[in-house]
Parts: C-alpha cells; structure tokens; sequence
C-alpha cells in the first residue's frame, strides 16, 4: 500500500490530489532506464506487481545516449565471471528479441553479424590480440575471436582504407537499436502490469521494519521490496538503505550522420550504421565528473579517427552530437547487491545495460523476486559490492 | 526547358538581373545571379528538391531561412546542402535528391 | 575582407542582421577588436537581406511602396556603416558550435576554424513559428518568409495567386507588397480569433507610444482590404490536399467549410526567437506565455545566464527591427562597462538614449501579442498530421508516445525519432512540447524543450576532422 498526492494520471489525465491511495504493488524500482526497465519488466513477468519511478525528462540518461552494441569482445579481461556473464548474455539475446517483439510489437533490430575492433597500427593490433586470447582462455573457450589483416578486413568491409593494419572479428557480437529497446522495455513492462511513474526524481529513502517508504518531490511511497536501478543517482540513494555503491560518470562523445546509403553490415565500437540508415559514430572516454557537454577537440579526434578507417565518408553530414555518462564502477564491472541491513533493497548497476538486458530481465530479476537463488548465486557473490570495501 | 517532375511555374523573377549558368540533374539552366540555389530552383521549377528518404513524399523548400532542412540538395558532388543557404555560382552542379524507380540514384 | 580568423578576439558577433550590425559597429567604434560571421553571403540578416545588391530588385518590383522604400532605405545605410566600421567581417561562415567563449568553431570555406572570445554577442535572429497542419509538407505549402525571400532575394513573384493563411503583420505586409506590384492573392485565411482581438483592445493604449508602427499597421491593412480580396476570419481545420503538390485546401471558417484550389499556400503565425546556439552554449531559457515561445532568459542589458555570453535582436525576444538596433546598443554598452572601456556614469548616460528608444519601439508588443495570438487548437494537432517533417513522424505517433509514458520533448525524441532529422527539431519542437503539455496539463515552462546541440546546421565529417589538433 502506497500513498501519492497530486500527480497526473494517464490515460485519464485527471490531476488527483491528497489522496490516500493503496495499491497491491510490492515492489518499486527506482529509474526506468534501460536496467530499471529490464528489472521491472522481469519482475513482472514472474508476478510481481511493480512501481517504476522514473526522473525527469532532463535527467543524466545513458540509455537515452549510447552507443547500442550487444558486445562481447573485450569484456572481462580482468574478470572471467564477467565474460562469462557477457558471453551468456549475447547468447540470450536472440530468445530475448522475439520475446520483446512479440509482447510489445517493437523490432529492436537486433543483429548478430559479429562485430570488428579495427586498429590502426601495428602496436594496436598486437596489444590487442594479447587481450582476446586472454578472454578467450578465461572464458575456456566460449569466448572465440579471429585476427584478421588489412586483405581479411577487405572481404568482410569493402571501404575500409588499406591504412588499416588489422583487426579483431568475434562472430558473438552484434548491435541493437537501443531506443527501440528503451520504447520496446517500457512498452513490455507496462503491458505486464507495471505501473510506470515518471517526472518522479526519488530524493529520500526511509527503510523501518517491513518496507521502505519512498520520497519523491510531491509524493510519498511505500513498498515492501526496493530496487535501486538510477544509474549514478544509485551511489546516493544506496546509502539510505545501508548499501555502498562507488560509481563514477565516464563521459563518452557520439556524433551521428544523416542517412546514408546502407554499407556497414558489421559494427564495431567507433562506428555502426543504424537500422534506419544513419551513422552512429564514437566514441571517447573522459574522467570529467558530472559535465555532459560536447567538446569540438574530442568531436574532431572522432572524426580523424573515423576517416583513417573509412575514408569514404568524409562528405558525409553529422546532423548532431551528444555526450553521456557512463556508470562505471571502480573496475568496471557491474555491482549487484541486496543490503544486509534491510535485505528487501537490492541494487542493479552496469555499464553494459544494453548487452546485459538479456540477464537482467531473467535471472537476475528472479534473483531479485526470491525464484532463482542457486544459478545466479555465484555471480551476486562475484559482483557484490564488498569487493571495494577495503579499498 | 522544363523539369520532368514540375506542376506549373511558382515563382517568376520580374528582375533583370544578369544571368548565370547552372547544371540542375545535368541540365544547363540559365537563373539571376546572387540567388540562391533554393530560388534559382524554384524559379526553374524544379520541383521536387527531394524525396523523404523515410516516407519517399515529394518536398520542396519551405521556409528558405536555413531552418526547416526540406531544401538538401546535392551541390557539386557534395551531397545534404541547404539549397536555401548557398549562392549559385557559374558552372555549378546540383542534384536534386529524387527517387527514380523508387530508389535514390 | 579578412582572410584569417583570429585565435581571439575581444567580442565575437554571431549575424549581421540589424543587432549584429549595430553592435560590431558600435564595439568598433571604441577600438575593440571584433568578428563578425554571418551565414549570408551579404551582410543585412533576414529584413535588410540584399539591400546592397538587389536595391534595384525592390525598387522594380515595390517601386511604389513607400514601407518598403522607407525600410529598404535605412537598411542600405546600416550596412554602409557597418561595412565601414573597423569590425572584421567573414559572410558564408557558420557558427557551428558554441562550447564556450573559449571554444567557438567557425566553418569558413568547408574548413573548420576555432576561436574564443570575452565576450560573445548572439544577434541571430528569428525563425517563423512553425504551425502544423495536415498536407503542409506537400511542395507548394511555403512559409510567407520563404516568399519574402524570393521577393527581397530575387525580385520573384508567385507566377499564381497565392493563398495566404495565418495571421500577424508580416502576414499583411506580404499580401500588401504583391497587392502594390500587381498580383491579387486568391484568399486571406486569417486565424487570430475575434477573442483575441478584443482581449488586445486593452493594450491599444499602451500601443499608442509606438504610433509609427500602428499607422504603419493600418496602412497595410487597408491596402489589403481595398483590393478586395476575400479575407476569411476565424480560420481553422486548414488541410491542405495533393498528391505531389498542392492541389485543393479545406477549412473552417465562422463555422462555415470552404474548400479552394490553389498551387500555393503561404503560411505565417508570427516569428519567435532563434535559440538553438543559445541552449547548445548551456544558456537558459524562459517560457513567455504572451509571446508563446521560449526566450533567453537576460539581464536588462540582454546578457545571459553564461558569463560574458550576450544576445540581442530578435533572437532576445521578438521585437522588430528598430529595437534590434537598440538593444543591440545596450549590450555593447555593457560590454564596453564590462571591458573596461567606459565607466558606470558614461555607461549609464550612453544608455539613456537607446533604452528609452527600445521601451517605445516595444511598447506595441503587448497589443501584437493577444491580437495576433496563435489560437490553441491550431497548435495541437491530432491525426495523422505530420509534426516533423524529416522524420515523418506524425501527431498520433507522438500523442502514443505520451500515453507510453514520455513526460517530456527528449523521451519523445527517444520513442519516436521526432527531431531527429537535419533541422534539430526547430521545425517540430514547439510542436511537440504543445502536444505533451496538452495531453498531461503540466505547463508549457515545466514540459521543457529539446536539448539543443551542436552542430547547429549539419556539418560534414571531413569538415570537422579538418579541425587544427592543436
Ligand atoms: C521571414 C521574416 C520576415 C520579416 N519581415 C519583417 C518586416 O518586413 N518588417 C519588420 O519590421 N520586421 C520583419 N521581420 C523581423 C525582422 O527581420 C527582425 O526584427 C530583425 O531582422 C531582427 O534583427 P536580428 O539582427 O536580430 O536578426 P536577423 O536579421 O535575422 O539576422 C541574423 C543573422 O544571423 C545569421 N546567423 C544565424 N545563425 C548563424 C550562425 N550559427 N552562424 C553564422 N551566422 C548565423 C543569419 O544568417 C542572419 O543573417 C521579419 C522576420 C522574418 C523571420
Ligand atoms: S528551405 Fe528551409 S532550410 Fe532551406
């Protein structure tokens, strides 16, 4: 049972205000990001009535600004789990489009044609192997990747400039449309009954005995079970319920082009082309606190890079630019964490929410809803956020 | 001279403005120099700029002012011009974006 | 003209429409050392636009206009001032990206130049209000702008008389300027609501102070009636049909349905402030119920919320082309205070004159404003009415996404690709955010707006990469 005063509901649209109101939603996930979405919708798949509160329109929203590869090289060079869990997850993906699609009628345009990491020069191109042949014995195998040369990338990418030393193909990665997802994941999780509450920033948190009670500018929740899913907000909210949550923004620029003549089947992590055509180039990596704001000298090292691969674009227009914050924790890998202090709060955090929607929106929400405790055990326990504590 | 896709002439210059020429689809067209290339079209009726490469509809310029984006042409090769923003010059090469057996050439 | 762009300079102006104009002069006067980039190839903005070249144009065609002689006039001799001036002035270049003072990037010639600036002066002026109706992105349905244009820039007529549809005094200076050289428009389809025209009786007053304008006001309006045109009032339910282009509209008028054919349809509801390098630069921005857009929020000297950061003209708020020039004047004069260069009495004694100038010349706003208030159910399409025309994406797509649970202009974006496309959603914010506030009840300042970034025109990837790495 909840209590909201004075918010608009939809489709009604009536402004309701002062009253008390009680619902049989035992769950609220705080953010509808892409990882609030997937939670809230799993959650709901097995039964649970949920209350997504989600931020203003205005709001640090990575899933509204990133880069929607569903990737896997790479991942988990300093942890096997995480490749693992990554590789696991790609693996879902296919099951986990259809079913998408066939609730919400939304095509996230998944496509798993593999994907290139393409290096310039020569040193690049060895750091790189050395990195992938130790994810792929991490991994004991099911992680697989080739190397390919400027000839093999030729095959594959006709346009690439002979300017390119090599490669690295892995045949397990691929890309989505992520608004698609974003839309297909609030579409999904409202068809399966949750309650979707925007314009509602959480800004306290208060854990008794047998709930929480949830704070928003105008309105006051209550719920037994918590899921903290606000992206970076998590750090903050984390501690009203006895969790410690270390997250970082990493700002990473994007640009995109006008639609372009279809070319690029394979995407890799500096350029994709959508599904409708255009170009989705990246990307950056900058330590710069809470600043989304684009800079000219990063956009224009984006862009030199781009054209040394493909020289071909240079004519092509970038309509816009745009940065977001990644939420990286300090090694990078996700934290998924239940509060010992009151264990009906859990928290959901990563930087691969697109890759990792697969999980999210199974195992790890029947983690959360108490139905799946032995599969996923190990990971909750590789992934806790006590691996900081002595730091 | 007259463009295959044209309904009847919009625009009429009353002006008599020396005289540049400018290929449009490979069509040498004479048009007032110092205009730019969204009035020299128009005046040529050259009409469609361009198809929508979302729903394939017929558009033409809208607000001439660089604003509305309905007026991107292909301007010596170079291809997303604001036709509305780009003075014509003597011996300049516009394409109009046009589908031709429902595919962009 | 200079070749070079500087690495610095004192003041950077960004339009040499009237405000831009003024103020590089004004700046240059006092030894500043100024830039000016313009997009045009000719400097003038949107209402001066060709004074220089096509003076000939106007006197062939609106020879016997006397407006226009008397605007065409005072127009040539700004630029002849401004040409003079010691400001350096670079046509054809855009101003593609305003990070900050210290990082403004120019595209001169397919090449991109970076430069900083103190202070930086934004005077790019005005776009017209974009209000949506079923057919209108068919050839054949233009902006009255777009026809100015054609008339100011090329001395071009419509070959056939147009239909024009909207309201606001452009409206009318249009039509008068085609009735004067000879061609009768087929029909005025004017949508100020006879409300409207009441409520702006109690601003009349007021507008007396700015006489000029209303008698201006009238004239035209009478050229426009004494030619006898029909004029339709209390026009809504406009649709446009055609297949390729524009063949036939439909409307509402007193009730009454009225179908025309017609090849051209002209339409205008008034200007609003161009902002879109304002919100890239991280200023902010206000929401006027009266003028029904959003303006930047300013000092009284027209300087925004980002230190050193100021706009003047039409871009601060619409207000015409004589007080363009004056507020234009007073934020130089703040940055002339700012620099240094003028002490706080001079300051305030330079003031004096233009400030008492700009409060007459805007006097007649309030009046404008209600009289030719655009009326609510024009701007909340529903249908299939497409709302933004690079995407196509239509009025029910985003009503659906409103009902997903979008609760403002960016998630709409996400959900449906509006504003998407080439124009950054000038074309269909204001749309949207009228469609999201009228669906949920919130006010049009708490639904927000598009988040602007750059590049504010699309710039080509090998124009950006040939940025200098160091
Ligand atoms: C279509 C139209 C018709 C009008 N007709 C009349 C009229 O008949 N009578 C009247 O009194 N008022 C008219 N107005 C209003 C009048 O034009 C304005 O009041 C006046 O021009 C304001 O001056 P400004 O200097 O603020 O802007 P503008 O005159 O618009 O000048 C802005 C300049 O900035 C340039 N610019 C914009 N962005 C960039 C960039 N990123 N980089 C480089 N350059 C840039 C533009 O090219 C333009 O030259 C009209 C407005 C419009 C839109
Ligand atoms: S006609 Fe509108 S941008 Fe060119």
């Amino acid at each position: 049972m909840y209590w909201y005063t004075d918010f608009i509901d939809l489709p009604g649209m009536q402004v309701i205000k002062q009253h008390p109101f009680t619902s049989s939603a035992d769950t609220i996930v705080v953010g509808g990001g892409l990882v609030g979405a997937s939670i809230a919708s799993g959650l709901a798949r097995v039964s649970r009535k949920v209350t997504v509160l989600d931020g203003d329109d205005t709001d640090f929203r990575s899933s509204r600004g990133n880069f929607g590869l569903v990737w896997v090289q790479g991942k988990g060079v300093n942890s096997a789990p995480y490749a693992q869990w990554t590789g696991t997850a790609a693996k879902a993906w296919p099951d986990f489009a259809a079913e998408l699609l066939d609730t919400t009628g939304v095509d996230v345009q998944l496509q798993q044609t593999g994907g290139i990491d393409y290096c310039l020069t020569e040193a690049e191109f060895h750091a790189q192997a050395v990195k992938m042949q130790q994810v792929h014995e991490y991994t004991e195998g099911l992680f697989e990747f080739q190397l390919l040369d400027n000839k093999e990338i030729r095959a594959l990418v006709p346009q690439v400039s002979e300017a390119v030393f090599g490669a690295s193909y892995s045949e397990q990665d691929g890309h989505v449309n992520p608004l698609k997802l974003l839309k297909a994941l609030h579409i999904s999780m409202q068809i399966l009954g949750c309650e979707y509450l925007p314009n509602q920033s959480v800004i306290n948190i208060e854990a008794q005995a047998g709930g929480f009670t949830v704070k928003t500018k105008n309105n006051r929740f209550v719920c037994e079970k918590l899921v903290l899913a606000g992206g970076l907000a998590n750090t903050e909210l984390a501690k009203k319920v006895g969790m410690s949550v270390p997250l970082r923004p990493n700002q990473g620029q994007l640009l995109i082009t006008e639609r372009v003549e279809p070319f690029l089947k394979i995407p890799s992590i500096h350029i994709r082309q959508t599904d409708e055509g255009t170009l989705q180039i990246g990307d950056s990596h900058a330590d710069i606190g809470y600043d989304d704001s684009t800079s000219l000298q990063v956009l224009a090292m984006i862009s030199r890079r781009l054209l040394k691969i493909f020289p071909h674009l240079s004519g092509a227009n970038v309509i816009r630019s745009w940065a977001a914050l990644r939420v990286l924790t300090p090694d990078g890998l996700p934290i998924y964490e239940r509060s010992e202090k009151w264990p009906n709060a859990y928290t959901v955090n990563c930087h691969s929410g697109v890759t990792l929607a697969a999980q999210h929106a199974t195992v790890l929400s029947r983690w959360i809803a108490d139905e799946e405790l032995d599969n996923v055990q190990g990971i909750i326990n590789e992934f806790s956020a006590g691996r900081f504590s002595d730091v | 001279m007259s463009f295959p896709q044209a309904g009847l002439v919009m625009f009429k210059t009353v002006c008599d403005n020396e005289k540049v020429e400018i290929f449009v689809d490979e069509q040498c067209s004479s048009v007032p120099e110092g205009v730019s290339v969204a009035a020299a079209l128009l005046l040529l009726d050259a009409i469609p700029l361009r198809h929508s490469k979302v729903d394939q509809s017929p558009r033409a310029p809208y607000c001439l002012m660089g604003v509305c984006a309905e007026c991107l042409v292909t301007i010596d090769g170079k291809p997303g011009q604001f036709a509305c923003q780009t003075v014509v010059q003597s011996g300049m090469r516009i394409d109009r974006a046009l589908l031709h057996d429902g595919e962009f050439k | 003209m200079p070749v070079e762009i500087d690495s610095h300079y004192d003041v950077v102006v960004i339009g040499a429409g009237p405000a831009g104009m003024t103020a590089a002069i004004m700046l240059s006067e006092y030894d500043l050392k100024v830039a000016v980039f313009d997009e045009q190839a000719e400097p003038g903005g949107q209402i001066y636009r060709n004074v220089q070249s096509a003076g000939n144009v106007l006197s062939t065609v609106l020879g016997n206009d006397p407006y226009s002689r008397i605007t065409a006039s005072h127009g040539r001799k700004l630029v002849d001032r401004f040409v003079a001036c010691n400001a350096s002035y670079f046509p054809q270049s855009l101003v593609w990206n305003l990070e900050s003072l210290s990082c403004i990037a120019v595209r001169l010639n397919n090449t991109v130049h970076q430069t900083s600036a103190r202070y930086v002066v934004i005077a790019t002026g005005a776009q017209e209000r974009p209000v949506v109706f079923a057919g209108w992105e068919l050839p054949g349905v233009m902006g009255v702008g777009a026809a100015q244009i054609m008339l100011k820039s090329a001395g071009a007529l419509p070959q056939t008389s147009p239909v024009l549809y909207g309201s606001g005094p452009l409206l009318y200076l249009y039509a008068a300027q085609i009735i004067t050289s000879g061609l009768l428009p087929a029909a005025i389809l004017d949508t100020a609501s006879t409300r409207g025209l009441i409520r702006s009786l109690k601003y009349l007053p007021g507008a007396l102070r700015a006489k000029k304008y209303l008698k201006d006001g009238v004239g035209l309006l009478k050229t426009v009636s004494r030619s006898g045109v029909p004029n339709y009032k209390n026009v809504t339910a406009l649709n446009a049909f055609g297949d390729s282009m524009l063949k036939r509209i439909e409307f509402t008028s007193d009730s009454k349905i009225t179908h025309i054919e017609t090849e051209l349809l002209l339409s205008h509801h008034g200007v609003i402030p161009e902002i879109q390098l304002l919100r890239a630069a991280g200023a902010e921005s206000d929401w006027s119920e009266s003028a029904q857009c959003w303006q930047p929020s300013l000092d009284k000297w027209g300087a925004s919320s980002v230190e050193g950061l100021y706009v003047c003209g039409d871009g601060a708020g619409i207000s015409g082309a004589y007080s363009a020039e004056y507020n234009a004047e007073l934020a130089s004069i703040d940055i002339l205070y700012r620099a240094g260069v003028v002490v706080t009495s001079e300051r305030d004694r330079l003031a004096a004159e233009p400030r008492v100038r700009s409060r007459r010349d805007k006097a007649i706003r309030p009046f404008l404003e209600s009289r030719y208030r655009v009326p609510d159910e024009l701007l909340h399409p529903s249908g299939n009415t497409i709302v933004c025309r690079c995407e196509s994406v239509t009025a029910d797509q985003v009503t659906t996404a409103v009902e997903q649970g979008c609760r403002g202009p960016n998630q709409v974006k996400s959900f449906t690709r509006c504003g998407m496309g080439a124009c950054q959603g000038r074309m269909c914010g204001p749309t949207v955010e009228a469609i999201v506030s009228g669906l949920t009840g919130c006010e049009r300042s708490e639904v927000g707006h598009f988040r602007a970034r750059s590049p504010v025109r699309p710039i080509s990837l090998g124009t950006i990469a040939s940025l200098d790495p160091s």
